[in-house]
């Protein structure tokens, strides 16, 4: 076998050895996991219960009404979102019958729509078509769970007395789990209508679990607030026909989707990928740099660099290094994406499902080629650096000296870089930084998602490969002149002065 | 065939001149003693013959080629800073040094485990490095060197660091191995040990050749000197440069009439010409040793340094 890929496989296997290379590789997947495992445990709460009494008898069926129609304004926005999502086009949707109201995506639903999607079977008809039309691999339309489910009075609750008896009643009722259609649920709101509501300074009674839900409050308010107003108009003479048709009326409002690729959401989907390979760069690149850095540092700590060099030429040796920790740096991220993948295709969840549309945006034979070549190059452009440290160290607190300005370096643009392509993938910061070879890898990397034009590409990569061969060239003589010296190397006049002999 | 010959050889680093114009040949066979204190320039003269090193000026050949055009497994090297891969087992780290010299793993592994059976390791084989005494760390170094029975054995002062048995142990491989017919050349400033081993030395100072030749040729670069018990005074004799009475002014006196004399030779001044000049002149003599110079003296003579004694190095 050759001299450098016995050099390689040998650094390959020591680093592979070690505890840290295994706590790293687990890193990404216990991260996906927990982030997994966090988004079930922070989901909302799974709705409350409601008990509305209303001792006039006017208000109860309206508030009722308001729940149903929330419930389904939100179910036609789930349905829009996911339609959307999966691609599902619109015309098929349309003629199945169901689809009409929110084939075209969320928007505001009117109490038109509503009825109209009830009128044309409802939820359960949306999902029937839905499971028809989904393309292969899109996970089931999960209808939202109802958040506020109104229930009769529970047993021991007082409903005669007045409001009063009715709080002092609801008090230890709200502790406890009460049965409702979708299952036990605990009583987040009572409400109570006194008999003589209406009457000036008599107001209706709102009793909740400690949990302000001022939307669920406003909802129920507005429905009594439309009666009391109708009774009013009523009151000074308005046709009960025309106030009908005044309430009906809702302030025409249209949305308008923002431009392919234009807006925020999708400038992040598109990036966020590629960012992310930017970001596993620089991850792997870090760790498996300071683990070359640890070998060399030991392996010059140990004195038996010199038995090495009797066998192989310090060039060997260098490349060797390179080749291992490329190695490394391929099994760590490649594992990374594997599970990455396996986790977007197989698993449900915030991240899998952002995952799986952020895929589509490197699928193309072309980005794929790009990323893997900055992502190779990156790689070899800062390893040598980490390389360079690791030649004119006696031990990693000499090391330090040269590793923190380095980490930096690498870190804080990177960090600029993510943010600037989050904001405008085209802005000039990343373009620029797309030229300076060390910080290319990671700006290209992050703005492929979003398109840049093939003469950057070529250019820039053309650059860092360039780049990468001078580097080669300082860091052969770097090697061969400072890995048997010991001490102080003398600042970075005496280290150019090495690299040049 | 010269093994290693260097030609008006310089090394500098910056402002010290560590190797000055070296000039020698090492011919095939036998083993070549390579002394001179420590910082005389022995280590930088190896790693330039082994191509860690680039001389700054002259040129070198080894067994027959410029160094860099590597001999593969015809050169075997024990640098005198030692260490191993702390994760590796001893059978792996020689196999491992094996393969970087061109062996098959196959051939590099039966090589490594009958060395490590030579070495009394055979047991340790499979044990990390990290886990082996030091002694046996340095023989599985050693065995490293030599997995592929190379034609040059190189050793820069192989006995730096070892006990005495281990010491005795390593002498008797390299006579073994010089007896195979490989070229040995080894560094070192402990000069019982190139006295004991050694067919050929050479000597440097400050990065300079001071003598190469046999051990007989460096004996005669000092004048021979004797030991003599007589009744009369010997500085009359021919040859004689000096004589000094050693039981004199210690209140003894000649004893019986005879008296203990420390002679030295004239330069080119010969012990057995003096004998022959003694008997001829009825010289009365009672004692006629001839006191054999050791490397030492000899070092001390021509380099005017001291090099380190035995107690140091095993210290």
């Amino acid at each position: 076998m050759n001299a450098k890929l016995l050099v390689a496989l040998r650094e390959f296997r020591q680093i592979i050895s070690t505890r840290s290379f295994w706590l790293t590789m687990l890193l990404m997947p216990a991260a996906i996991l927990i982030s997994q495992i966090s988004t079930r445990l922070i989901q909302p709460p799974p709705g409350i219960a409601v008990v509305v009494v209303d001792a006039t008898g006017r208000y109860q069926a309206a508030i009722q009404q308001r729940f149903t129609f929330d419930r389904d304004q939100e179910a036609l926005s789930d349905l829009g979102e996911y339609a959307q999502k999966w691609k599902i086009p619109p015309q098929s949707l349309r003629s199945e019958g169901a689809g009409d109201v929110w084939a075209d995506g969320p928007r505001l639903f009117t109490p038109a729509d509503v009825a109209a999607f009830e009128a044309a079977g409802g939820l359960k008809a949306a999902q029937a078509e839905l499971a028809r039309l989904k393309p292969a691999g899109a996970p089931d339309f999960k209808p939202p769970k109802p958040g506020v489910i109104p229930v009769p009075p529970p047993a021991g609750l007082v409903t005669d007395k007045g409001p009063d008896a009715f709080g002092q009643s609801l008090a230890p009722q709200l502790k406890r789990d009460v049965p409702t259609p979708v299952g036990p649920r605990k009583i987040g709101l009572g409400v109570y209508i006194p008999a003589d509501y209406g009457a000036p300074k008599v107001a209706a009674r709102f009793f909740t679990d400690g949990t302000p839900r001022p939307m669920l409050v406003d909802s129920v308010r507005q429905e009594l607030t439309a009666i009391q107003r109708a009774d009013a108009l009523k009151a000074s003479g308005i046709d009960p026909a025309a106030l009908a048709r005044i309430q009906a009326v809702r302030a025409p409002i249209t949305f308008r989707a923002p431009p392919e690729g234009g807006s925020r959401e999708r400038v992040i989907l598109h990036s966020a990928l590629p960012l992310a390979l930017a970001y596993l760069l620089l991850l792997a690149i870090m760790m498996s740099g300071s683990w070359m850095l640890q070998g060399l540092i030991e392996e010059r700590s140990n004195r038996l660099l010199e038995s090495v060099l009797a066998c192989v030429t310090p060039d060997d040796l260098l490349f060797g290094k390179l080749i291992g920790v490329l190695g490394v740096g391929l099994v760590m991220v490649g594992a990374w994406m594997i599970f990455a993948i396996g986790v977007a295709f197989s698993m449900q969840g915030a991240i899998a499902d952002f995952l799986r549309p952020a895929l589509e945006s490197v699928s193309s034979p072309g980005v794929i080629a790009a990323l893997l070549y900055y992502f190779l190059a990156g790689y070899l452009a800062i390893s040598i650096l980490f390389l360079a440290v690791g030649a004119v160290s006696d031990s990693m607190r000499d090391a330090q000296a040269y590793l923190t300005p380095l980490i930096l370096l690498i870190t804080i643009p990177f960090v600029i870089i993510a943010q600037s392509v989050l904001l405008n993938p085209d802005g000039p910061l990343p373009r620029i930084l797309s030229w300076v070879p060390i910080y290319a890898p990671f700006a290209m990397m992050a703005r492929l998602g979003g398109g840049v034009p093939t003469w950057e590409i070529v250019g820039s990569g053309v650059l860092l490969a360039a780049f990468i061969g001078v580097e080669m060239v300082f860091i052969s003589r770097l090697f061969r002149s400072s890995l048997l010296q010991s001490g102080q190397t003398g600042g970075l006049k005496a280290l150019l002065r090495r690299a040049r002999a | 065939m010269a093994v290693l010959a260097l030609d008006r050889v310089t090394k500098r680093f910056d402002a010290f001149t560590a190797v000055d114009e070296l000039s020698f040949d090492v011919p095939e066979g036998g083993i070549f003693g390579f002394l001179g204190a420590n910082g005389a320039g022995k280590t930088t003269t190896l790693r330039m013959a082994l191509d860690i090193l680039r001389p700054t000026s002259g040129t070198l050949e080894v067994l027959g080629r410029p160094p860099g055009q590597r001999g593969g497994g015809e050169i075997g090297f024990l640098p005198e800073e030692r260490g191993l891969y702390r994760q590796m087992t001893a059978v792996e780290t020689v196999v491992y040094f094996g393969r970087l010299k061109g062996m098959t793993a196959r051939d590099a592994e039966a090589s490594a485990r009958s060395l490590l059976d030579r070495f009394g390791l055979a047991a340790a084989a499979a044990r990390k490095v990290e886990q082996l005494s030091k002694g046996m760390a340095q023989k599985v170094q050693l065995a490293a060197a030599l997995v592929t029975s190379p034609r040059l054995i190189i050793l820069d002062e192989p006995f730096t660091g070892l006990d005495p048995v281990n010491q005795a142990v390593l002498e008797e491989l390299v006579l073994e191995r010089a007896r195979a017919g490989a070229t040995v050349i080894f560094s070192t400033h402990v000069m019982q040990h190139a006295e004991r081993l050694c067919d050929r030395l050479l000597l440097v100072a400050r990065g300079r050749k001071v003598f190469q030749g046999d051990q007989d040729a460096a004996r005669a670069e000092l004048p021979t000197r004797l030991t003599l018990t007589a009744r009369d005074d010997p500085r009359s004799l021919p040859g004689v440069k000096s004589a000094e009475a050693l039981n004199a002014g210690k209140g003894g006196g000649p004893r019986d009439g005879w008296t203990d004399w420390a002679i030295a030779l004239a330069p080119g001044g010969d012990a057995g010409a003096l004998l022959e000049a003694c008997t001829s002149r009825g010289f009365a003599l009672r004692r006629f040793d001839i006191h054999r110079a050791s490397l030492h003296e000899i070092f001390l003579h021509l380099v005017g340094e001291a090099p380190a004694q035995p107690a140091e190095v095993a210290a």
